[in-house]
């Protein structure tokens, strides 16, 4: 792109057209068709014009001729993206055999060489393949492989030597745990496969490949094991995703939203993780894992209601405790959608609810302070969600300042300057503390969103209109799918095997079969019974 | 999505819960609502304000004990409504009365009034909880009790419930609320009665006036809706070993050269209403079961007979004390063991015929009192002292 904008605004100077026509660039652009009909010709000289056609203006582009044999001397070509090739294996497997180790094998002349090619030998890199149009060519260098052209084949080969930078597998940061694996996805999508195929080492997961991308062309792979996971869910993924028309994926949302069944929602009704082992435990209960190259997070589908309240900690702790997390979890997520909204309804219209002490206090915080109760709740949760997102923003060394801007200026300054009661301060810091206690980024949103709503709907209507509010929320997440799962479940419709792990977190040998009962090939499991000593009771 | 939107604002309209909103800090708390009779023999309507204090983040605190705990305000009209019209048409804050712990009624109102207007408005008031305590203020008290800071920081309905909770449990008074006079002033047969208040300084030879206190002690009569008299502390235990809120009284019996205490655990009566040719009578079956609190004398209690004859003696003792509740409610010719209305209850058909002129049958009703006592626990001593 830059070389060719620049190219073109020589050519309005017109002083280096000379150069602009040797480069043989143009405007042109290439279609996937256009491509596939561009043939190979056994003219080396032919391809090259019409490969350099295509890309020749890229700087990175690196063309290196060479001869083949010593007698009856081929001429040959490889190109590549040196910025997406590993130089080293280059060298080592693909120029030297042909240059040097040909000899040795006493292959002299320039046909031995390409006839022992042809049979797939020489060449020491495992993928390898040929082809004869230009798309495949492209294709191939695009993602890191090497063509290589020779003179009079009208074929191309095509060697995977890929290698470029990327970030190595480090800690999450979204999804910290304290017990368990560390490990969390990374940009690069070969690597993340891995990390789910070293935790499940069974011939039935399954990780089909897509592109999606008019121009970018990027790899979508759809994860899942066969025999545990429902065919049809998969069919249904795999003819979502192929439907997608657009020119690029940047990022997991892209597909998220093409997918989703119904999008006039504020619910996420799909999972996001960054950890193989959340991933790996989804596969394992029968759901669909995306993950899309170039992103670190992986979508879990479906994702109902309760599953985007866990944690992959709650299988890793012990299960009494997990179960009291999970308890506390629920009532986090009601205190941040309601706490504020509960507090204008009882200041403003049931104060005789109230314990007189505390109604006292209440009055007795709020004289002097010029705003009425919902303008003082919205301003305060306004203010806590821009200090919020400004602390996201921020670079990290400042990140400090928004925290000393937000505690004093906001939290001290306003108190003691009357613009706001203490006991809103609390509320709202209650509010935004019950907020982070949900485990999943994307969970907390229509949290964050409706307590807004509920604040002026129980400013109208009071306690009433709190109820009313959240009446219509349940109807809405009543009427909601994910791919296919009611998201109430196992709440709605009720599933009481499943509430094992959801509601509670049970013990893992009480599950007669597999975590979820929606999922396919329920066996009983031989182990569901509680550990215990011998009948004698002595083990040693 | 249209549709939940218009639905929203429909519902909005129609209830118009807008109007019925309030920011806090506009109201005017009130803990006690005291009424009593003006000067032109109307009813005089006093309440206590919980003043608004701004809570200071800083440390100064100001001025220290000299601001007072509570806002008075006055107000008489012909009735209650009206004066409380009269008084909170001239107030800054709307006064409000969902947060009432105590209702003081004049003994000079209440005995020549009578309650029965009063009874209507509380009930009639939809703010007003049926759980707020009922007092009585013998006459000449009643401003004063209104309108005394006794200076601990706390209103005057707050130290009176504080203190109700605390008597409740621990004698054997009985302080009605106002569903219970209600109840009580409204059943065939029965008459209300509610504790009285009044202020005291707490020793006789301290005259100071921040040395007073509050206490809530005897028990008013009424009959019909006039109050008729006063049941003092040491009449009115007879009558709570029947209507069973005796718990928590200690029984006093003397035994040998000493005296032994007997702490009540539970208090059960039963009475039984016998018509038995054309005359009425009642059983009075009591069952009582205390401990052992104390013993000013050396007995060995692990003996069965000693039980047995402290059981007696205790039998004796309450039995005494119904006697003498009885003959009081008697003299006041006010039948606050609410007999008429078992009566009621058992014969309803014989009661039409009395229940015009009850009480000239009332007295001549023939009452017999059957006391069960046992004796539960004896405390951890178990052998008579030495020395």
């Amino acid at each position: 792109m830059v070389s060719n904008s620049s190219s073109n605004t020589k050519n309005e100077h017109g002083s280096e057209v000379k150069e602009n026509s040797q480069l043989n660039t143009s405007q042109e652009a290439y279609s996937e068709a256009k491509l596939e009909s561009m043939k190979l010709s056994t003219s080396l000289c032919e391809n090259i014009e019409m490969l350099k056609k295509i890309a020749g203006a890229n700087a990175d582009l690196v063309t290196r001729n060479f001869t083949l044999g010593r007698a009856r001397v081929l001429s040959a070509v490889i190109f590549y993206f040196d910025n997406l090739i590993n130089s080293e294996l280059v060298d080592s497997n693909i120029i030297k055999p042909l240059l040097t180790d040909s000899y040795l094998s006493g292959l002299n002349t320039g046909p031995e060489i390409v006839k022992e090619l042809s049979v797939g030998n020489l060449i020491t890199r495992a993928q390898i393949k040929k082809s004869n149009n230009m798309k495949e060519l492209m294709d191939g260098i695009l993602v890191g492989e090497v063509a290589l052209l020779i003179e009079g084949t009208a074929e191309v080969y095509i060697i995977g030597s890929k290698g470029y930078d990327h970030r190595a597998v480090a800690e999450s940061d979204v999804e910290p745990v304290v017990r368990g694996p560390r490990d969390a996805f990374i940009e690069v999508l070969s690597t993340n496969l891995g990390l789910i195929r070293r935790r499940i080492h069974s011939p039935n997961l399954v990780f089909e490949s897509l592109k999606v991308g008019r121009v970018t062309q990027t790899t979508v792979c759809i994860g899942y094991i066969r025999g545990i996971c429902r065919a049809k869910l998969v069919d249904e993924v795999r003819q979502r995703i192929s439907q997608i028309d657009i020119d690029g994926v940047l990022g997991s949302t892209y597909i998220e939203e093409f997918i989703n069944d119904k999008s006039l929602t504020l619910f996420p009704k799909l999972r996001h993780t960054e950890r193989p082992d959340a991933a790996s435990s989804a596969l394992l209960e029968g759901r669909i894992v995306i993950i899309v190259d170039n992103t670190p997070v992986a979508l879990i589908i479906p994702g109902e209601f309760f599953s985007l309240l866990q944690s992959s900690e709650d299988h890793y702790n012990e299960y009494i405790f997990s179960t009291l997390v999970r308890f506390m979890r629920h009532a986090s997520y009601a205190i941040g959608l309601t706490l504020p909204s509960f507090y204008i309804a009882i200041a403003n219209f049931h104060q005789e609810l109230v314990p007189t002490k505390l109604l006292v206090s209440i009055i007795s915080a709020r004289t002097g302070v010029p705003l009425p109760n919902l303008v003082e709740a919205i301003l305060m949760e306004a203010t806590f969600e821009v200090l919020r997102e400004a602390g996201l923003r921020l670079p990290r060394p400042l990140g400090q300042a928004v925290s000393i801007v937000g505690a004093l200026v906001i939290g001290q300054s306003a108190v003691q300057a009357s613009l706001v009661s203490p006991l809103m301060v609390i509320v709202v810091s209650l509010t935004g503390i019950a907020i982070f206690a949900i485990p999943q980024y994307n969970t907390a949103h229509p949290v964050r969103i409706l307590r807004f709503p509920l604040m002026i709907l129980s400013s109208i209507l009071g306690l009433y209109g709190l109820m009313l509010g959240l009446l219509f929320i349940l109807l809405h997440l009543c009427s909601l799918r994910s791919y296919g799962t009611p998201y109430l479940t196992p709440l709605a419709p009720f599933k009481p095997r499943d509430l094992k792990d959801t509601v509670v977190r049970a013990p893992f040998w009480t599950f007669s079969g597999r975590l979820r009962s929606t999922i396919q090939n329920e066996e009983t499991m031989s182990s569901s019974k509680m550990p215990s000593p011998d009948e004698d009771g002595r083990n040693n | 999505m249209k549709k939940v939107i218009a639905l929203l604002i429909a519902i909005s309209f129609t209830f118009m819960g807008c109007w019925d909103s309030i920011e806090t800090e506009e109201l005017g708390v009130i803990t006690v609502i005291g009424l009593g009779i003006g000067k032109s023999n109307d009813i005089r309507v006093i309440i206590q304000e919980i003043p608004h204090e701004k809570t200071t983040t800083s440390n100064q605190s100001s001025g220290g004990g000299s601001k007072s705990s509570f806002h008075l305000y006055e107000g008489s009209g012909s009735t209650i409504s009206e004066a409380i019209q009269r008084m909170s048409a001239n107030e800054h804050h709307r006064l409000y009365y969902a947060h009432t712990k105590i209702i003081i009624l004049d003994e000079e109102l209440v005995s020549s009034k009578g309650i029965k207007p009063i009874i209507d408005f509380f009930e009639r008031a939809p703010h007003i909880r049926l759980s707020t305590w009922v007092l009585i203020s013998p006459i000449g008290q009643f401003d004063k009790i209104l309108s005394k800071d006794v200076g601990i920081g706390l209103d005057t309905g707050q130290i009176l419930e504080e203190t109700i909770h605390n008597k409740k449990d621990n004698s054997a008074l009985t302080i009605t609320n106002l569903k219970d006079f209600i109840e009580l002033f409204n059943k065939s047969g029965s008459e209300a009665y509610a504790s009285g208040v009044s202020i005291k300084s707490k020793s006789p030879s301290d005259n100071e006036a921040s040395s007073e206190k509050f206490y809530a002690r005897d028990t008013a009569v009424f009959k019909d809706d006039k109050m008729v008299g006063w049941l003092k502390d040491e009449e009115y235990i007879g009558f709570s070993w029947i209507n069973g809120y005796g718990k928590g009284a200690i029984v006093n019996i003397p035994l040998g050269d000493g005296v032994l205490s007997l702490r009540l655990v539970r208090a059960k009566s039963k009475l039984e209403p016998i018509i038995d040719n054309g005359t009425m009578k009642i059983n009075i079956n009591v069952e009582i079961v205390s401990n052992i609190r104390e013993s000013q004398v050396s007995y060995n209690f692990i003996n069965e007979d000693i039980i047995r004859k402290i059981e007696e003696l205790q039998s004796e003792k309450v039995k005494s004390e119904i006697t003498t509740a009885l003959e009081k409610s008697r003299r006041l010719n006010s039948d606050i063991f609410a007999m008429g209305s078992y009566f009621n209850m058992r014969y309803p058909d014989f009661w039409k015929g009395v229940e015009n002129n009850w009480y000239s049958y009332y007295p001549e009703v023939k009452v017999n009192i059957n006391v069960n006592s046992t004796i539960k626990d004896i405390g951890n001593v178990y052998k008579a002292l030495k020395r």
